[in-house]
């Protein structure tokens, strides 16, 4: 008996706090949790906005609807019934209902707390949450609707049908009759501004009632972000409580995806390697502001800031980036108008000026929702490009016609980050697990893919795009490669094999490729490489780089068995039946 | 007018600063009222001196210390910076955060290079000058009955541009989310180099956009089609038919457009072809997309969305032209010449005349007690700025009289 009447108390305790089920989570929860469910709120709380955050970044779900039934499928499928429930906005009465409620209010305040430590988790946060506010209010019920705005003082009242006619007559049409206005100061709706979306006369704008959200996203994100700074500075006081400790600090590290704010130490490129990276392992974003600024000598601040933290992030150093930098824009300056104007901005990237913070890469999303201006060159190619310089951007990336007109359908539908997760796919030839959300992200993937699927795509895409370029026709260029060049030598004693090279050209280059790529993986110096020499392979060194190799075609082959036959698999994936030697 | 040359800027700058500069009305400006002395005492100065020697975080208590200052070091260039929660020159050791700043906009020239055809880079004409007038007519009104501000100073940045400052206490108190909106809701053109259209309208025109092709009808024929003759050249033809997004329109436009000879018969022909095609399904605002393009302000918008950013201040000097950065009244912007803009050295050439005119009529003995600025050719401009600093006082009497009231009961 006395188990009922705690649980209907702490119900009705439940329902006098938090008489609605959409918050503002103004007021913290006072109750008593224990840890087991402080671990399991944080935990299933941080799963929806996971969720959440993949469903956004996919944009396949176009509309609120979409998303709903998208993002609820997905709950129940991680059996997060509760919240698929709370977030369609139908919680009854039921016991089950008004503890979920509970829930909601007590996992949001444990998440600030585990979220609050740094700049960028409290963004992720705020971002997360206003994302699921959102579309809690869109679910949401108009009679709930009405009681949330009572409940927070939000209630505007409707403008008087003559400042309506006033509006409608400045409006020239944006303005409609029979629709219900309200009037509030134009910061109160900056999304509706900055997209020039809502008519504004002497600093008021005026929304319609299905525009009242961007008032709430608005109160809500300078809430939160005032609470979690706030929390920031206080968080100190509870991190000696050890039954806290592990869940707080360990909590976010596993969710809260990667920065890519620091290299380690083994990921250094150089700035040898940064041409030949830039072809091969750039997206597409990235790869075109390197040929501009290789072009143009000059980059404006957008485009620099987006690229030279894009360096940052795949591990050019600052030493590097200077000496890169420098170069390229002395062509058209002197060094001292570019010590004194740009050095700051790249060294302030690094986190050595001013603030001091180490600066993290510009995410897809970031540079897919950032404004280009006229004249400006950052931004997504797939986003800010029009039709026709995407379309030859493709074209000279070696992109088929089928294939560029189906990441164009994907372009016209919003999903700029499916159409550049299927260029990776395409130059790569191998799909995917996740869609590329983050350039580093594409250059750590592509470099991480296995060298023989490079080779593959490398040669088909350079068939397709630079055909019979070779000034010596005994000489192949490859084009350099991870900042090397090798060149394919045909002696004048293989006139048979030079007849099937060009037949099988593409082979052939793909075999040498990928043996090159096979050296560089088991990491030989090139004065060991003359353990190859039995197939014939020399290695040419020149100021300690490597740059030739000279094949014997009937060694390559002897070469091909031998690496099937020690390593159990073909990992070059070669068939020299085809060229009869 | 005299010539101006640059190596003549460190010896003209004592005497300018010292004579010449409105320290007075400046203070003002810069104190609001002083309801607040923050507002002086916590803003950020930052100076360029000789040889690009740049001084940050400079702040001064009042006006005194300010002059003196200047008249010390005699910048090449003053940079206003915003007001922080503690003096920027103790900004180790105390919390230092901006708490407000002006909201501010910044249109270069250079940033038209693209349409303007007469000049390109640093130089500026009287031709392509009427880009700035258009721009300024558009971001005033914009400003003034869009957002309701009303303290708004337009400054003639030295060269090739303008400056806008709104100073309406809700504008300096603007943060970090606002600034960007009312940054993109003025900034019409999107997409950079890779993108040809750049206006893309949706029906209805917003009424902000309305207004603005309100002032560019009347001056687009003589600003596009006769001075910057944007349809001149064969080039120029080709940059134009990109902007059109129906291929065979574009096409038959294109061939069309060859066959006539002035800039004026082939936008006639356009206009002509527009009205009577039926290819309109992608492009049902396309000629007023196209004015758009060639005439909307071209907004440098990162100096309007950073609470930090530095602008020069105005009645700085140019050190490359040695012009004066004037303020001037918007209303009056179409008699506004650049290159007639007094120069360091003409200025204190009048200076010098003047007083050897009081001096033969006069004699020694009389001083006549006028302030210098009265003796020059920045003379109208010095009231423009006047004026703008006694509207922004009006708002403060009432204040002001309150807070004395309130100190002096304060005593008993």
């Amino acid at each position: 008996m006395n188990f009922l009447k705690t649980r209907r108390s702490k119900k009705a305790q439940v329902l006098v706090q938090y008489p609605c089920d959409l918050q503002l989570y103004k007021t913290p929860p006072t109750e008593e949790i224990s840890l087991t469910d402080f671990d399991k709120y944080a935990i299933n709380r941080l799963k929806v906005l996971r969720a959440m955050e993949q469903l956004t970044l996919k944009r396949t779900a176009s509309t609120n609807d979409e998303l709903k039934t998208a993002l609820v499928a997905e709950l129940k499928k991680q059996s997060l019934n509760g919240y698929a429930k709370l977030i369609q906005g139908n919680l009854g009465d039921s016991e089950d209902d008004i503890l979920m409620r509970r829930e909601d209010i007590a996992s949001h305040f444990i998440l600030r707390l585990v979220y609050c430590r740094t700049e960028d988790l409290r963004r992720w946060l705020l971002l997360r949450e206003l994302d699921l506010f959102k579309l809690r209010w869109h679910c949401l019920a108009p009679a709930k609707r009405k009681q949330f705005l009572e409940l927070n003082n939000l209630d505007y009242s409707v403008i008087s049908d003559e400042d309506r006619n006033e509006a409608i007559m400045k409006s020239k049409g944006l303005v409609k009759h029979n629709t219900d206005y309200y009037k509030v100061h134009w910061s109160e709706v900056c999304d509706l501004v900055r997209s020039r979306k809502v008519f504004l006369m002497d600093g008021f704008a005026f929304i319609t009632s299905s525009e009242i959200i961007s008032v709430l996203t608005s109160h809500f994100r300078s809430h939160l972000a005032h609470c979690l700074s706030i929390a920031a500075r206080k968080i100190d006081n509870i991190d000696d409580d050890t039954r806290l400790h592990p869940t707080l600090h360990n909590l976010h590290n596993a969710y809260a995806g990667e920065s890519y704010a620091k290299t380690t130490s083994t990921d250094q490129i150089s700035l040898e390697s940064l041409e030949a990276l830039s072809r091969k392992s750039f997206p597409l974003c990235m790869q075109q502001l390197h040929r501009t600024l290789r072009s143009e000598h000059h980059l404006r601040h957008g485009a620099r800031q987006q690229y030279s933290l894009f360096l940052k992030g795949i591990g050019l150093s600052l030493e590097d980036a200077m000496t890169f930098w420098r170069s390229e824009f002395t062509k058209k300056m002197d060094v001292d108008k570019f010590d004194k104007n740009y050095a700051y901005n790249i060294r302030h990237n690094y986190g050595q000026e001013g603030k001091r913070t180490n600066y993290t890469p510009y995410s897809c999303n970031k540079i897919i929702m950032s404004s280009v201006g006229a004249g400006d060159q950052h931004g997504c190619p797939f986003r800010h490009n029009d039709q026709a310089s995407l379309k030859s951007l493709l074209q000279t990336n070696g992109v088929s016609s089928a294939d560029i007109s189906e990441m164009m359908e994907l372009v016209s539908k919003n999903n700029y980050q499916m159409a550049c997760t299927k260029y990776f796919e395409l130059k790569h030839g191998r799909e995917l697990l996740d869609a590329i959300r983050h350039p580093n992200q594409y250059f750590s993937e592509s470099v991480k893919t296995p060298a023989g699927n490079v080779a593959i795509a490398q040669t088909t895409a350079n068939q397709k795009g630079a055909k019979g370029e070779n000034k010596d026709p005994n000489k192949m260029d490859t084009g350099d490669d991870f900042g090397m060049k090798v060149v394919l030598t045909l002696k004048p004693w293989m006139p048979k094999l030079r007849h099937q090279m060009e037949k099988f050209k593409c082979s052939l280059l793909q075999f040498v490729r990928s043996l090159y790529m096979h050296i560089c993986s088991v990491r030989q110096t090139a004065e060991k490489l003359h353990w190859i020499s039995f197939a014939s392979v020399y290695v040419k060194q020149k100021s300690g780089s490597i740059l030739s190799v000279f094949i014997h075609p009937i060694s390559a082959y002897k070469y091909c068995k031998y690496t099937a036959r020690v390593e159990g698999e073909t990992k070059v994936k070669l068939n020299f039946s085809d060229l009869k030697l | 007018m005299s010539n101006y040359h640059p190596d003549s800027l460190s010896t003209l700058l004592p005497i300018y600063y010292k004579r010449l500069f409105p320290h007075g009305p400046f203070f003002r400006w810069l104190s609001y009222g002083n309801v607040d002395t923050r507002c002086f005492a916590n803003r950020e100065f930052s100076f360029t001196l000789e040889h690009d020697i740049y001084l940050r975080y400079q702040s001064f208590s009042n006006q005194e210390e300010f002059e003196k200052e200047i008249a010390k070091i005699c910048p090449h260039k003053i940079d206003i910076g915003a007001v922080y929660s503690c003096r920027p020159k103790y900004r180790n050791q105390y919390v230092f955060q901006v708490i407000e700043k002006e909201l501010v906009f910044d249109i270069d020239m250079t940033d038209y290079d693209d349409v303007r055809t007469c000049c390109s880079g640093a130089d500026v004409c009287t031709k392509c000058w009427k880009f700035m007038v258009i721009a300024c007519k558009i971001i005033d009104a914009a400003l003034r009955e869009d957002f309701g501000f009303q303290h708004i100073l337009w400054v003639f940045s030295g060269r090739r541009g303008v400056h806008c400052w709104v100073c309406d206490e809700s504008a300096r108190k603007l943060n970090n989310l606002a600034r960007p909106a009312i940054a993109e809701y003025l900034q019409v053109l999107s997409g950079g180099e890779n993108q040809a259209k750049k206006v893309t309208l949706i029906s209805p025109i917003h009424p902000s956009i309305q207004r603005a092709l309100n002032f560019i009808e009347p001056l687009f024929d003589e600003v596009c089609i006769k001075d910057q003759d944007i349809l001149g050249t064969d080039d120029r033809i080709r940059k134009f038919t990109a902007l059109i997004p129906d291929d065979e329109f574009r096409n038959s436009v294109g061939t069309a457009m060859l066959s006539l000879r002035s800039s004026k018969e082939r936008w006639q022909k356009f206009l002509q072809m527009y009205q009577s095609t039926s290819q309109k399904r992608n492009c049902k605002c396309l000629v007023e997309e196209i004015k758009l393009q060639y005439t909307y302000p071209r907004l440098d918008i990162h100096v309007t969305k950073g609470m930090n950013h530095l602008l020069k201040s105005p009645f700085c000097v140019h050190p490359k032209t040695g012009k004066i950065c004037v303020p001037f009244n918007p209303k009056a912007v179409d008699k506004f010449d650049p290159t007639t803009v007094p120069t360091i050295s003409t200025l204190i050439e009048e200076v010098g005349e003047y007083d050897d005119k009081q001096k033969k009529i006069l004699g020694d003995a009389d001083k006549a007690r006028v302030k210098d600025y009265k003796k020059t050719s920045v003379y109208k401009n010095v009231n423009v700025f006047e004026e703008f600093v006694r509207n922004l006082e009006a708002i403060w009497k009432g204040k002001n009289v309150k807070i004395g009231i309130s100190d002096q009961s304060m005593e008993f």
